[in-house]
């Protein structure tokens, strides 16, 4: 299942994801820190959904849980 | 513990196609036009395919029953992960496929013979073509050994 | 007619898998989860209903003005309150959905039907429940739905003063209004976990939960609406006002929309009739053994003289339909006559599956029109044990 066309491009995605998961963070601190909450909570929100989208992408990739 | 099929394999013995009995549940493929009378496939002869109301009806028994019979090969098709009519036949099946296979390499049976395929009900073509690989993976590993 | 309608809707819902399943694997498709997904966005209201109602005062003065402090004041109240107003749109896109897809894909049938009647209660619940937590913001848009909802209940025969009493807590809009309002909501609210019990009591591991992904993903989502469009009070309601118009959520609030163009007690009858012809769907279609085909083979019969009480046939009936009892008396063969345990199958939840057959290890267990010996044969015809067939 490893090594199948794709999963480097699937794997390279999830590495861009990770990425702008990290700027989300940035974001969620700099809401809190100077009172804009919304930014803050918006920024988790996206978070949480790039999340979503990265265990798409590693099952894709041909990662599952078993063994 | 595996007999040859009698009757068309000795005059053919590499050229003719390994026998396969395989299991579709009711609500997987569409099966209007797949099967004929005797439950063979149409157009793979080769291959019987036995109408059950659900994947998690068959019995692991059958499955090896198919096998020592002379089939080179066995699968069930069951629904799409998670959307079983009955929510778990096709989880419950698998379980007891992977069972099964521990069962037989321990018995120095080939564990690969025993397939399973998970389709719903537009799904015809790529059922069709699972079939067709799992035939020639048997084939390629020489039949009934 | 009708059925062919049915199966052409059962054909375009399945449809919907083959392009799901272009971008997500099998077993994350939502559309399996429906239900899974109702219960995460019901647990996603109890909680931010939760942390609201710790700030909530229930008073014709100080509702909006409570509204208004955990909006304003409240550190990431705003979008504690966004959260629970979009999980209740959400929670209700996710019911239809389930409602639809178990429609259409049969999954209301005979012995499912204990199912059915249940969700249709849980629907109705679940809509009442949805509609009163608006009024409690006590704005002009809950004011002017206040109104129509005690014009509706007037112009039901007999009752209907009695019933526009019991909806205001008085004659008119008074201080016991928006406390009878707060119980309005969160009484349905947990009365639904009583209709899931029922809901579920017919079946066993019942998926109430979705995949992880869909998880994160609905919470994702709805911290980005909460966030992007932050729910906001309309202006508050003044005694004596007939405001006009207010954007509507029409999931909850369609009954409302109609209002616009039939008298309010028409509204409330159209509805009733949809409730009423939803609760007898499952008794509509009739189909005979034959035209069911596969899915009529008949009860599984438990041969009595074979089962060992192993109880994996209990284990693995998804319909809770077949009971172990204490057994009565000795099986013959030699595994069955020290037994402690008979299965007993419950004829009126089997569905005709036959599970329990492939789960059973001592041929206890047969569906009567498609014996085991039957099977047994065909298999060995498709294998070659007897004369190859020629087609």
């Amino acid at each position: 299942m490893k090594g199948q066309d794709g999963t480097s491009g699937y794997l390279a995605l999830a590495g861009f994801l990770v990425v702008l998961a990290l700027v989300c963070v940035a974001l969620m601190l700099y809401g809190e820190w100077f009172d804009r909450r919304l930014v803050a909570s918006g920024a988790l929100g996206v978070l949480l959904v790039l999340y979503a989208a990265m265990v798409v992408l590693f099952r894709k990739a041909g990662w599952t849980a078993e063994e | 513990m595996a007999t040859l099929p009698e009757g068309t394999s000795h005059t053919q013995s590499d050229t003719a196609p390994p026998r396969v009995v395989g299991f579709l549940c009711d609500w997987a493929v569409r099966s209007e036009g797949l099967l004929n009378p005797d439950d063979t496939l149409v157009g793979m002869p080769h291959v019987t395919v036995l109408r059950v109301p659900c994947s998690g009806f068959v019995k692991p028994s059958w499955l090896e029953l198919a096998l020592r019979s002379g089939a080179a090969g066995t699968f069930v098709c069951g629904c799409p992960m998670g959307d079983c009519l009955n929510r778990e036949g096709n989880w419950i099946v698998e379980d007891r496929i992977d069972q099964l296979r521990k069962r037989l390499s321990r018995q120095k049976v080939d564990p690969e013979r025993v397939a399973f395929f998970a389709f719903g009900l537009h799904d015809r073509e790529p059922f069709l073509r699972a079939v067709a690989e799992f035939v020639e993976k048997l084939r390629a590993s020489g039949g009934t050994r | 007619m009708y059925r062919r309608l049915l199966s052409t809707l059962q054909s375009a819902t399945l449809r919907l898998d083959v392009w799901i399943q272009r971008v997500l694997p099998q077993d994350f498709n939502p559309l399996y989860y429906t239900g899974g997904l109702a219960n995460l966005f019901l647990t996603i209201l109890v909680v931010s209903g939760i942390l609201i109602f710790l700030y909530y005062e229930p008073s014709l003065e100080g509702a909006y003005a409570s509204v208004e402090f955990l909006t304003r004041d409240v550190p990431y109240g705003v979008v504690f309150r966004g959260i629970h107003r979009y999980a209740a749109d959400a929670y209700m896109v996710a019911i239809l959905l389930h409602l639809f897809r178990n429609w259409f894909t049969d999954r209301y049938r005979e012995a499912r039907d204990s199912q059915w009647l249940s969700g249709m209660f849980l629907l109705v619940v679940s809509g009442f429940t949805g509609f009163t937590g608006y009024l409690l913001v006590w704005d002009e848009r809950a004011q002017l739905l206040a109104s129509l909802t005690v014009q509706a209940l007037r112009s039901v025969p007999l009752v209907g003063g009695w019933l526009a009493r019991v909806f205001l807590g008085g004659p008119g809009v008074s201080d016991t209004t928006l406390p009878r309002f707060l119980f309005l909501h969160v009484g349905p609210a947990m009365t639904l976990y009583v209709l899931l019990w029922w809901h579920y009591v017919r079946l066993r591991h019942p998926k109430i939960w979705p995949p992880a992904v869909w998880v994160l993903f609905s919470l994702g989502l709805l911290f980005i609406l909460a966030s992007a469009l932050p729910a906001a009070s309309g202006r508050p309601a003044q005694p004596g006002a007939s405001p006009e118009g207010f954007p509507v959520d029409w999931f909850f609030l369609w009954p409302y929309v109609l209002a616009r163009w039939l008298a309010p007690g028409w509204a409330l009858a159209l509805v009733a009739a949809l409730v009423a012809y939803g609760m007898v769907i499952p008794y509509t279609v009739r189909e005979t053994p034959e035209q069911r085909g596969l899915r009529a083979l008949g009860q599984a019969v438990v041969v009595e003289e074979n089962c060992t009480g192993c109880e994996l046939c209990y284990y693995d009936c998804p319909y809770n339909a077949i009971y172990m009892v204490p057994s009565p008396y000795p099986g013959k063969s030699r595994a069955a006559a020290n037994r402690k345990l008979l299965a007993v199958v419950v004829d009126s939840r089997c569905v005709e599956c036959g599970i329990c057959i492939g789960a059973c290890p001592f041929e206890a267990l047969e569906l009567p029109r498609m014996l085991d010996k039957d099977v047994q044969q065909r298999i060995q015809r498709g294998a070659g044990a007897a004369a190859p067939a020629t087609s």
